[in-house]
């Protein structure tokens, strides 16, 4: 408790330093410093606020008025699309001749910058954001006024195919991590007025475009306003991944389930704004965050929706028993043969008991060897470098594996166990769901070295217990099995025809029920309105 | 990272709870196969006999197979050990051997219990408690008396299987499936022995040949002796087909110039017990015929019929056979009608003794044979 | 990794009470009510059924499943009367009185301070049975003691949970339980035989009532309808919906009892202590990879056991938190501080014989508590003509603090 307090204390006192430290910075930038009238002025208050960073440059310039008023042109040097900078901002402003001497800013405004994206400041701060977002700065000697001219244009990689979630069928193209690109590539999916794009800035110091994507009239409002309320709650210095926030908006921090899901493919993240849930995009990162996310979510591929309805759910059968493989096989390969070798068929157990024979460690140690070095052969082969990797993985694999037995250090059963586990975990198509049923099974596994059969159910039902706590923005986790929701269940274990799937996933309460409108009252009940109509 | 500490304390804790009470590994236990009870030389003992295969040694399991030495013709004779100990119980039996068995013995996989005709003669009831008792035997154990000892029967060299229990198990599982050996396992024994005043269990019978083991029909037990048995496969239609619902042997009948194979392949029956206790049994038996070495013309219905009847026949008199020998030699009921009797006439069950009274009841059997088809030719 | 970590702060309730009304819908009510109904029965009472009844116990198994089926229509009704209020708030509303508050009042706290022992018992008797049958087939060697506490540890942490949970909970493992059910009906296809039911209609009258009698006990368990019809959603159609629970529960364990029966006779099924493990050792699978089924069926029974122990432990706990009007956060404290006593309550018994003869006086205490004074309330409720008043339903939050004193 004094523990507690003291903590408590301690995140107080450094709260109010952060506090008072960022309040310096924002103050020494000069939240409220307008632009002055003395060109000079702004220049040496610039330079003072980027302390001479060399990449800023300012070209200062006499412009071809009556009496050569001076002008500056202020840009990052990479970040620019230097095309636009140089031939249709800093060109006409020094060749064009101005007649009109009363009125330059309106004649430069309307006549001589030949970019679309131009919007006039006063304010000093938004000079400052303007260049390092990578606009364009113009200021004119005199004017309070000065110009931000859209010239982002860095350098990208292009678009790729999604490296985590490749599909045999289906686009493949993958998110950008200029955020832009991925809103475009959205829009270009989603050609509906009514798409939502609310802007954030986060990251005090990094001052990431954060972008919240909704449906209005579709998305439920409450969730809208959560994903909102959390996004503005968030106080961090930088903001580099979606993983970043991913903690932060997530309800609950002390869970090994994922409740936000990511994607890196545009075409998911559209269909999960059809159904009815928000996407965040985070400058900079290729991925976006999806919200709010179910378990039954984390088996889903967005192929099972590509490929016809009888292969996805055979094929989301193969997953779930995949998932369960995972999870379970080296915990009952312990149970079984540390405690109910009876529940073996009894020549196999013959067979099992022999390849022991010469093993020296009980079962659990046995197992936890072997998970354990293929956990580390797994982290291996993904620093190592390019093609390597999977040779690697395959080699040591098979090398360690063969030998490992040979040498009488574990028993071909285990080795049959642990390589079943850790190709069934590679069939889960979500990399963090995955990585979190990697981890449970090592509580199974210990569950089962100390209790067997039982221990695994007392462990599994514990399991079952938190899944059954956590919520996702306010949605049980475990929906649509807890609460049941009939008409989702639909699209939980097997896809049923896209038909039969009119009406949208009811636990998100969406405000838009269907997808398909004017059916006639038949086929409505046939397609599951009925289902859907009696959740609240 | 409050919880830091609570996550701590069960990592500590859990690799110390590991390796408590119940792990026990799988290659640190005997796994019993088999157990043969003998009856030993002194009075109201028996020997058991356990038998142990040595997983390394089984082909298959781990590294090279192999036979046992059994030049002497004293040793194991196959990658095997059997260990046994004499006693008044089984309990006690046991516990000779087991301390002379390195590892604890196991009777979860335990596949067959083998009896010898002597000690079943004795009784068998001592040595059946204690097993009944252990959750970890299985009900699914076959139960079988053999001729002559017990402990010899596991120690036969058979040819295609390296424990001899496998091929018993092998055959049993495949016999009462085809439905020519009594369904009879270690569930059905305990429930068979359960019925107040009527407790007629049967068991297979084997007998030990040179190589492998040959089934010869049932034991017949009242309580838990033996009391005689029923040899061979034609007799034992009638057990089959009333006791367990199987369907029986092919039966033979001999035509004029040649013989006609009649192989069934579904049998129903239905008994009827009347108030005065006299049973009727009809049995429907349907099958197929499998040879033909007669010059009969099998497209004919009136030859089919004709067969049929015949076969009818031969059924009936093979039962009348059984029951009056069931009733007048062995005083036993084979047939577990006395279950029927309670079911259906309760008032009469209860005032006669039914173990005592059964030689005195009246059976009647009726048959009724249909041939479905003939095979591939059209005669 | 602690379950119970409730959510971010902005989303809890920082200290005032939490009204949980209205979190559980009707289907989840349903469930919660079947669980709780076939938790413990499934393991000892066909054999229990086979003793006191004899070969009757197939047929008046069903009967008495009917006629508890009624005393739940009962008992839902006088629920229905008082919308959304558990019965630590309307058992002193039905006993009130004008002259002599404290009389009424007594007699309420006698009622659920009895029922709360009676749970509590409940709750020591069903932990022991399951940990006896699982020390019996699955860990023969371990400790009683390490079954126990495991079990009520992890009955325990799932207990003190928000009541929606609880119901999502039940909801979930819904589904799983069904499965020994459906294995059962292969094990009768199998190895049933029409004869073992029979003789029937051979006790007489006394007989018959007690069948009747001890029967009906093993349907008890109905009584947590007290308690969670105060967190119904619909509160309308609720007779309903728990008049199906009961009848589904009735089904479930009537044809575990008439399978038992099928398989193995009266004798041989009262003479077997856990028939129902032997039941599924009965058959060999032939397609499964696991040698036994029965060991599938122990893996279930574990999750049997689990949720309907804490099913038992969340009313008994909600019900001590409604009485006392205990903090939401401090519901685990009271969860906590009640496990020494289900602990002590489950190692009383010395052996198991002991242990049986004790389950069975406690379960004819039971009567009372699931029959007699469901009826007392029920007809002292129509005389008195007590309800909530429709007033009430509009008020929400807050009233729980004052509903005892109107």
């Amino acid at each position: 408790m004094k523990m507690r307090k003291l903590r408590f204390l301690r995140d107080q006192k450094r709260k109010k330093i952060l506090e008072q430290q960022s309040k310096n910075k924002v103050e020494e930038r000069s939240e409220n410093k307008g632009i002055s009238k003395n060109l000079d002025e702004n220049l040496d208050f610039l330079k003072n606020v980027f302390g001479n960073s060399t990449d800023i440059i300012t070209r200062t310039f006499a412009m071809k008025t009556p009496d050569h008023s001076t002008g500056a042109v202020i840009y990052i040097d990479e970040m620019v699309n230097k095309d636009i900078t140089h031939n249709y901002i800093l060109r006409p402003l020094m060749q064009e001749e101005i007649q009109d001497q009363t009125d330059i800013w309106k004649n430069v405004v309307q006549k001589l910058i030949e970019a679309g994206e131009v919007k006039e400041i006063t304010k000093m701060k938004e000079v400052i954001n303007g260049i390092l977002s990578g606009d364009t700065i113009f200021l004119l000697e005199g004017t309070t006024r000065a110009l931000v001219i859209g010239t982002k244009g860095w350098t990208t990689r292009s678009v790729g195919e999604p490296r985590a979630e490749s599909v045999v069928r289906g686009p493949r193209e993958g998110l950008s991590e200029t955020s832009t690109f991925s809103l475009a590539m959205i829009r270009h999916r989603m050609k509906d007025p009514d798409l939502r794009i609310q802007s954030f800035v986060i990251g005090e110091r990094t001052q990431t475009a954060v972008s919240l994507l909704y449906v209005e009239g579709l998305t439920n409002e409450q969730i809208v306003e959560t994903a909102r309320n959390r996004l503005k709650d968030i106080k961090i210095d930088g903001i580099l991944e979606t993983g970043y926030l991913e903690e932060y908006l997530q309800d609950q921090t002390w869970t090994p389930f994922p409740q936000i899901q990511n994607t890196e493919r545009p075409d998911s993240v559209v269909a999960h704004l059809l159904e009815g849930r928000v996407a965040i995009l985070v400058d900079g990162s290729p991925h976006a965050l999806i919200a709010p996310a179910v378990f039954t979510q984390f088996y889903n591929s967005p192929e099972d929706y590509y490929e016809r309805y009888l292969i996805s759910s055979f094929l989301r059968l193969i997953r779930l028993f995949s998932f369960a493989i995972a999870l379970l096989l080296p915990a009952f390969y312990i149970a079984f043969v540390s405690f109910h070798p009876e529940l073996i068929p009894d020549q196999l157990s013959i067979a099992m008991a022999a390849g022991r024979a010469s093993v020296p460690f009980p079962s659990i140690v046995e197992a936890l060897l072997m998970e354990g070095s293929i956990e580390v052969l797994r982290e291996a082969s993904i620093r190592l470098p390019g093609p390597i990797g999977p040779t690697i993985g395959i080699v040591g694999g098979l090398v360690i594996g063969t030998s490992a037995v040979q040498a009488g250090l574990v028993s071909p059963a285990i080795v049959i166990v642990v390589g079943m586990t850790t190709i069934s975990s590679y069939a889960n198509p979500s990399y963090n769901a995955a990585i979190s049923i990697r981890l449970l099974r090592f509580p199974l596994m210990i569950a089962a070295s100390i209790l067997g059969l039982f221990g695994i159910m007392i462990a599994l039902m514990l399991m079952i217990l938190h899944m059954v706590q956590i919520r996702s923005f306010g949605v049980p986790y475990m929906t649509p099995f807890a609460p049941l929701r009939w008409g989702a269940v639909r699209d939980a274990i097997v896809r049923v025809p896209w038909k039969y799937m009119n009406a949208r996933p009811s636990f998100l309460k969406p405000q838009d029920r269907y997808r398909q409108k004017n059916l006639s009252s038949e086929e409505a009940v046939k397609t599951g309105r009925d289902a859907s109509n009696d959740t609240k | 990272m409050r919880h830091l500490p609570k996550v701590l304390i069960f990592m500590l804790i859990f690799p110390l709870l590991s390796g408590c009470w119940d792990r026990r590994e799988i290659e640190d236990r005997s796994f019993v196969s088999a157990i043969a009870i003998d009856s030993a030389e002194e009075e109201g003992q028996a020997e058991i006999s356990v038998q142990i295969p040595i997983p390394n040694k089984v082909t298959g399991g781990g590294s090279g197979g192999g036979g046992g030495d059994s030049a002497d013709g004293k040793g194991p004779s196959g990658p095997f050990e059997l260990l046994s100990g004499v006693g008044k119980t089984y309990t006690e039996a046991m516990h000779q051997i087991i301390s002379s068995a390195n590892d604890p013995l196991f009777f979860g996989n335990m596949q067959v219990i083998m009896i010898s005709e002597e000690q079943a003669k004795k009784g068998i009831e001592p040595f059946m408690d204690a097993l009944k008792r252990t959750s970890e035997v299985r009900r699914q154990l076959y139960p079988v008396v053999v001729k002559g000892k017990a402990k010899e029967a596991l120690n036969i060299k058979v040819p295609s299987e390296e424990i001899p229990t496998n091929y018993i198990r092998g055959m049993l599982r495949s016999g009462t499936k085809n439905g020519i050996f009594t369904d009879v396992t270690f569930g059905q024994l305990l429930i068979d022995m359960e019925i107040p005043n009527c407790q007629f269990p049967v068991m297979n019978y084997l007998e030990p040949i040179e190589g492998g083991y040959k089934w010869d029909g049932v034991a017949v037990f009242n309580r838990d002796k033996m009391v005689g048995m029923i040899h061979g496969r034609e007799d034992i239609a009638g057990v089959l087909q009333v006791r367990t619902n199987q369907r029986g042997h092919v039966v033979i009948a001999p035509r004029s110039d040649g013989a006609i194979a009649f192989h069934p392949y579904r049998s129903g029956r239905k008994i009827k017990v009347k108030p005065d206790g006299s049973i009727e049994i009809h049995i429907e038996v349907t099958g197929f015929i499998q040879e033909k070495t007669s010059k009969d013309d099998l497209s004919k219905v009136e030859v089919i019929q004709d067969v049929s009847n015949q076969v009818a026949t031969i059924y009936q008199d093979r039962m009348k056979r059984l029951i009056t020998r069931s009733q007048k030699e062995l005083q036993a009921d084979v047939l577990n009608l006395g279950k029927y009797v309670r079911a259906y006439q309760p008032k009469f069950y209860n005032s006669i003794n039914w173990q005592e009274e059964y030689p005195n009841i009246r059976i009647t059997t009726k048959y009724h044979v249909t041939i479905h088809r003939y095979g591939i030719s059209s005669d | 990794m602690t379950p119970n970590n409730s959510s971010q702060p902005s989303q809890s309730a920082s200290s005032k009470k939490v009204d949980h009304r209205g979190s559980l819908s009707s289907y989840q009510i349903y469930v919660l009510v079947v669980l709780s109904i076939i938790g413990a029965p499934l393991l000892n009472f066909p054999r229990f059924v086979a003793t006191e009844a004899g070969a009757d116990g197939v047929w008046l198994s069903v009967i008495s499943g009917l006629l508890v089926t009624g005393f739940v229509f009962m008992v839902s009704k006088l629920c229905q009367r008082f919308t959304g209020q558990t019965f630590v708030q309307f058992i002193p509303e039905i006993f009130e009185t004008k002259r002599m508050k404290w009389f009424g009042k007594g007699i309420a706290s006698l009622i659920i301070i009895g029922f709360a022992l009676y749970w509590m018992n409940q709750i020591s008797f069903q932990v022991r049975l399951f940990s006896e049958a699982t020390n019996t087939t699955l860990l023969p060697k371990t400790p009683i003691e390490v079954t126990i506490i495991t079990l009520l540890l992890a009955s325990t942490l799932a207990s003190y949970s928000r009541p929606a949970v609880i119901g999502m909970l039940n909801e979930l493992l819904f589904p799983i339980i069904l499965i020994p059910f459906a294995l059962q009906l292969y094990v009768v296809f199998k190895k049933g035989d029409w004869v073992h039911i029979f003789p029937l209609f051979q006790s007489d009258w006394k007989g018959l009532c007690k069948g009747i009698l001890s029967n009906g006990l093993g349907f008890s368990g109905f009584e947590v309808l007290f308690l969670i019809m105060g967190y119904s959603q619909k509160v309308d159609h609720s007779s309903k919906v728990n008049t199906r629970a009961m009848l589904t529960a009735a089904i479930l364990l009537s044809s575990t009892v008439i399978a038992q029966y099928f398989v193995f006779g009266v004798n041989a099924l009262s003479k077997n202590l856990w028939s129902a493990l032997d039941f599924y050792k009965e058959v060999r699978p032939e397609l499964l990879v696991i040698e036994r089924i029965e060991a599938f069926v122990l893996g279930i029974w574990v999750v049997i056991a689990f949720i309907a122990i804490t099913n038992l432990q969340f009313v008994l706990v909600r019900t001590i938190c409604e009485a006392f009007h205990v903090k939401e956060e401090q519901t685990k404290y009271v969860a906590w501080s009640l496990f020494p006593f289900f602990y002590g309550g489950a190692m009383v018994s010395e052996n198991i014989s002991d242990f049986f003869a004790k389950f069975q006086e406690h379960s004819y205490v039971g009567f009372i508590f699931s029959i007699v004074i469901p009826i007392l309330l029920f007809l002292l409720a129509i005389i008195r003509r007590k309800r909530s008043s429709p007033k009430k339903k509009d008020q929400k939050g807050g009233e729980n603090h004052h509903a005892t004193s109107t």
